[in-house]
């Protein structure tokens, strides 16, 4: 179990970066673009951490403090869901809710430390992060019961046994859902900007304005870390454990999640970023799909 | 992978309609109207028991694709263009709350058929709920919108679930009947278009509301 | 274009001056320019007023009063009360000149000269619940310093106020005296992407005072010039629209197309932004028939990459939604502020200097006038869309129909003593108003700019009403209004 953990925080600490790498070429190529090599992400972690941080003089200690915790608490929550089959895995009753309240930790931390800036950016930006956290939350959680119910257990790792023939259009119905969440939890278009200069405009990014040097490097860090855990609980989604070998299933693995990079990237290519008035919209119907998908799943009616 | 399918397109139709409750622009309404209209096209395709011969596929088929999916889209955006009706009409029910609706519905009626005992005589009881749902849903955006145009495509969701019950419990239709109900789909919405264009002209507005005070 | 001797200008008593100004403006006519000047020493009110559907342009004056136990102090009643259009000429009277319009409802400085904007200098929305943000004038992209500031409720902006001056550099003040040979290069950075709008303004000033009429082929090649410059600014606003919205194909596109459209002024005269094109009596550079050929081809392909790269906009409804219904300005407030250029035309008001004011070649022959009617970004990105094709069009026209002959004609640096000159000249931001008056010895007594963005910037500001902060970027890039131009 140790070296299960051990293998999942390193494959999060170090594979993470990569992510918004592809995600970036693949806009790149979009535009037509040569775009930043796909290693810029650690290339900048690098640089940041080399540099001194400045602390506005009227943030307090919980300012200097929420890096490190935002940084730490969504680093363990990648603890379940372990990048390699077979070992066993840190696995309870109901650990789902303790990864997805992790994340909300590491939330609850980047907003009161946006909060404590004083800035009036920053104060808008906490609040369309709570705002749209607390409108995508259900549909994690819907999506999670949905594949529970076809797993057969309470805990996350019995949510994750892919694709079967028979349940194939529920898993479908929560994979759906559980993307567009992923777009948003991570501030990726329709519902955010990242790579926009417009504070005005800003979710996410504009809740880090005030910080520099290490704790901007830690901020981003986590910021990859979590995009790197959503990809890979939808791959596991997807991918079915019970037909591949573990060896096969983890060569999956490590293809699809660059692959669910690539999908983003096409989808942030393709669509504008949404008005701020539709994002309740655009979370409220993930939240019917994977509704429909809750409600297929109680009954046998595939069967039909 | 033809009971796949049959569940993969009842389920496109139910999320549509949820697609169209949930809509508040008449364009997109179109949008998602049409999509329906191709989805019902490849319905005849997936009920293997047609006796009568591929006549009988194909001809529904290229029917309600270009009819249902091409030519009363077309009909209802032009009239859109004409009244340049906007979207400020709010319904009777608002739009999310209109949606949760339209999806318990769509859960009742699985439920619904389930009960029912003459399920077993139905080929797909999957699709035969889709089609129930579409006739609640259908008689929802009826009642609850005040935009002509949006009532016209709670109309064809109607129609359109018909057209799917039917397929799903019989598989055949006599062809001409299927024709018949087709043509006569079509000259009824060419007479709600010409009919919402003067009413436009004459109202300014084609809200049913208008039309309440016209009856006293 | 057009001049009227300072003796042949009636004066008007303040009474009838306020009667006519008022009846005028609201009969069609538009304030092109309202200026103080000190002429013999004695200061009056010039206002300007052009009539779109005539086609005429009026120049009425009168002389302040002077106010009573107060010795050297002027004053008028305030027009704006009845008339907003006069709200921002007023103050910008009151800075320059002292004159004090009685009654302004919110008399405060429009640029700053001498000292920074203060706290308690915006209208605030009071309440619990309001909150106040402030932007720039330092901003995180590379443009141009500006403040905004925002009363919000929420998300909702329920007032937007602009406030300028930081790119002040006294621009007319310098000008009097003139003309001299080095003011030309301080027109054309009046707003550094408007240049040849400017230059071809303050080029027809002289030209008219000393009655030179540029050589034909002199003014296909300024229209050329004004058109590239137009393309250019368009294309690259419809690229950084989509940019705002996070659409990236054509915001990258358009980038680059934009530059192509530079390159090709680059092509005539060696400067990006035609710099040193316009020259008083003609132009400074003629086009040869190698660059004519040159420049014709790289138009078609620059309308081919234009045309795919724009189009990708149209089709994308995710786009759509964002434009559509978001930062309008109604046809009747657009009206009432006087907005002018592609904004006004998308609001439904189809005023083009070209078309109603024309002069040059635009006399013979002008492009269709691009005309939307919603008022939001997305009539603006489509104007805009209109505009460019119309005039890759007309620049293929008037390249393949370009007059032979001279490109300069001498003598138009000589300006007629005690007359007042007023050019029209469309932009692309919209239309450009120089006025000047010469003294006795035929030198400027006086030299007025308005740049578009003076008459636009409130249009700005009513877009933003009861829309979203976050979509004040977005609406801002739809105005794409220019501060140094406003600054002067």
């Amino acid at each position: 179990m140790i070296i299960n953990i051990c293998l999942s925080i390193a494959a999060a600490l170090v594979l993470s970066p990569l992510l918004g790498g592809i995600i970036n070429k693949t806009k790149a190529f979009y535009a037509g673009r040569k775009g930043s090599p796909v290693l810029q992400l650690y290339f900048d972690l690098f640089k940041l951490f080399r540099k001194e941080s400045v602390i506005s003089t009227s943030a307090t200690f919980i300012f200097q403090a929420a890096p490190a915790i935002i940084f730490t608490s969504t680093l363990a929550a990648t603890i379940f869901v372990p990048f390699i089959p077979g070992l066993p895995a840190p696995s309870f009753t109901c650990d789902f809710i303790l990864l997805f309240y992790l994340l909300g930790l590491s939330r609850f931390f980047l907003i009161i430390s946006a909060l404590d800036t004083g800035s009036s950016f920053e104060g808008m930006g906490a609040s369309r992060e709570a705002f749209f956290s607390a409108l995508a939350e259900p549909v994690t959680f819907v999506t999670i019961l949905t594949m529970l119910r076809l797993g057969g257990g309470t805990s996350i790792q019995a949510a994750f046994r892919g694709l079967s023939s028979e349940s194939w259009i529920i898993i479908i119905l929560t994979a759906v859902p559980f993307f567009i969440v992923m777009l948003a939890e991570n501030a990726r278009i329709p519902f955010d900007d990242p790579n926009t200069h417009l504070e005005l405009t800003m979710i996410h990014e504009v809740m880090l304005l005030d910080n520099s040097g290490a704790n901007l490097a830690l901020m981003e860090w986590a910021a990859s870390i979590k995009l790197w855990l959503f990809s890979l609980i939808i791959v596991k989604i997807l991918l079915p454990a019970e037909i591949l070998t573990p060896a096969a299933y983890t060569g999956l693995t490590i293809l699809a999640v660059p692959a669910v990079a690539v999908i983003t990237g096409t989808v942030e290519s393709v669509m504008a970023r949404a008005s701020l008035l539709k994002v309740p919209q655009l979370l409220f119907s993930a939240g019917i799909i994977a509704f429909l998908g809750f409600f297929l799943s109680l009954n046998q009616f595939l069967g039909w | 992978m033809q009971h796949n399918l049959l569940i993969l397109i009842s389920l496109l139709i139910i999320l549509s309609n949820l697609f169209l409750l949930g809509s508040s622009r008449t364009r997109a309404m179109l949008r998602g109207i049409a999509a329906q209209g191709v989805l019902l096209s490849i319905l005849p395709f997936l009920f293997p028991m047609h006796k009568s011969g591929l006549v009988s596929i194909i001809v529904p088929a290229v029917l309600s694709i270009t009819i249902k999916a091409i030519l009363i889209p077309y009909f209802l955006h032009r009239v859109i263009q004409r009244v340049n009706t906007e979207n400020a009409l709010n319904p009777y029910i608002g739009y999310p709350v209109s949606v949760i609706i339209g999806l318990l519905i769509s859960y009742g009626s699985f439920l619904f058929i389930e009960k029912l005992p003459f399920s077993y005589l139905s080929i797909s009881p999957f699709t035969t709920s889709a089609a129930f749902a579409s006739i609640l849903i259908g008689m929802l955006i009826i009642s609850t919108r005040r935009n002509v145009i949006a009532q016209i495509i709670g109309y064809l969701v109607f129609e359109n679930a018909g057209f799917i019950l039917g397929i799903s419990i019989s598989s055949t239709m006599p062809l001409f009947i299927e024709i018949g109900i087709m043509l006569d789909l079509l000259a009824g919405i060419f007479i709600m278009v010409v009919a919402v264009s003067r009413i436009h002209i004459l109202f300014d507005s084609v809200g049913t509301q208008k039309l309440e005070r016209l009856n006293k | 274009m057009i001049k009227f001797k300072l003796s042949s200008l009636p004066i008007f008593s303040e009474s009838e001056f306020r009667e006519k100004a008022l009846g005028l403006t609201s009969s069609g006519c538009r304030i092109s320019s309202f200026f103080a000047s000190a002429v013999e020493g004695k200061r009056k009110l010039y206002l300007v007023l052009s009539d779109d559907e005539a086609g005429t342009v009026q120049v009425i004056t009168t002389q302040p009063a002077a106010v009573p136990g107060n010795s050297g102090e002027l004053s008028f009643h305030t027009l704006t009360t009845e008339n907003p259009a006069f709200h921002l000429f007023e103050r910008e009277i009151f800075e320059q000149s002292g004159i004090r319009p009685e009654g302004h409802p919110w008399l405060k400085p429009v640029r700053y000269p001498d000292r920074r904007p203060a706290e308690t200098d915006f209208f605030r929305v009071e309440g619990s619940e309001i909150h106040q943000v402030a932007v720039g004038p330092v901003h995180a992209g590379i443009i141009e310093p500006g403040h905004f500031r925002f009363q919000c409720h929420g998300e909702t902006v329920y007032h937007l106020e602009t406030a300028h001056g930081f790119q002040h550099r006294g621009i007319e003040t310098n000008l009097i005296g003139g003309p001299r040979p080095a003011d030309l290069c301080k027109i054309e950075v009046t707003a550094g992407d408007s240049s040849i709008a400017h230059s071809t303004a303050y080029c027809r000033i002289l030209e008219v005072l000393s009655e030179t009429a540029p050589p034909a082929r002199a003014e296909a090649i300024r229209a050329i010039a004004l058109e590239l410059e137009r393309c250019a600014n368009h294309i690259g606003d419809l690229g950084a629209l989509a940019g705002d919205i996070g659409y990236l194909p054509t915001s990258s596109y358009c980038g680059r197309i934009r530059g192509d459209f530079l390159n090709m002024s680059a092509l005539i005269c060696g400067n990006r932004f035609g710099r040193g094109v316009i020259q008083p009596g003609g132009t400074g550079f003629d086009l040869s028939d190698k660059i004519k050929e040159q420049l014709l081809a790289r138009l078609s392909a620059g309308r081919d990459d234009f045309i795919s790269a724009v189009s990708l906009l149209w089709d994308s409804p995710t786009v759509l939604a964002r434009f559509e219904s978001t930062g309008t300005v109604s046809q009747e407030a657009s009206e009432q502020i006087g907005m002018v250029g592609p904004a006004a035309r998308a609001s439904g008001c189809g005023r083009d200097i070209r078309q109603n004011h024309p002069s040059g070649i635009y006399r013979t022959d002008c492009p269709k006038i691009a005309v939307s009617d919603k008022g939001d970004v997305f009539s603006r990105a489509w104007v805009r869309w209109l505009e460019v094709k119309e005039s890759i069009d007309f620049i293929e026209k008037l390249l393949q129909g370009l007059p032979s002959g001279d490109v300069f004609i001498d003598g138009a640096q000589k300006p007629a003593a005690d007359t007042l000159a007023v050019s029209l000249v469309e932009g692309w931001r919209g239309e450009v108003c120089h006025t000047a008056i010469t003294g006795t010895d035929g030198r400027f007594s006086s030299y007025k700019i308005v740049d578009p963005s003076f008459h636009n910037w409130f249009g700005l500001a009513l877009a933003l009403r009861d829309e979203q902060i976050s979509d004040f970027p977005v609406c801002n890039k739809s105005f794409n209004l220019s501060y140094c131009g406003f600054d002067l």
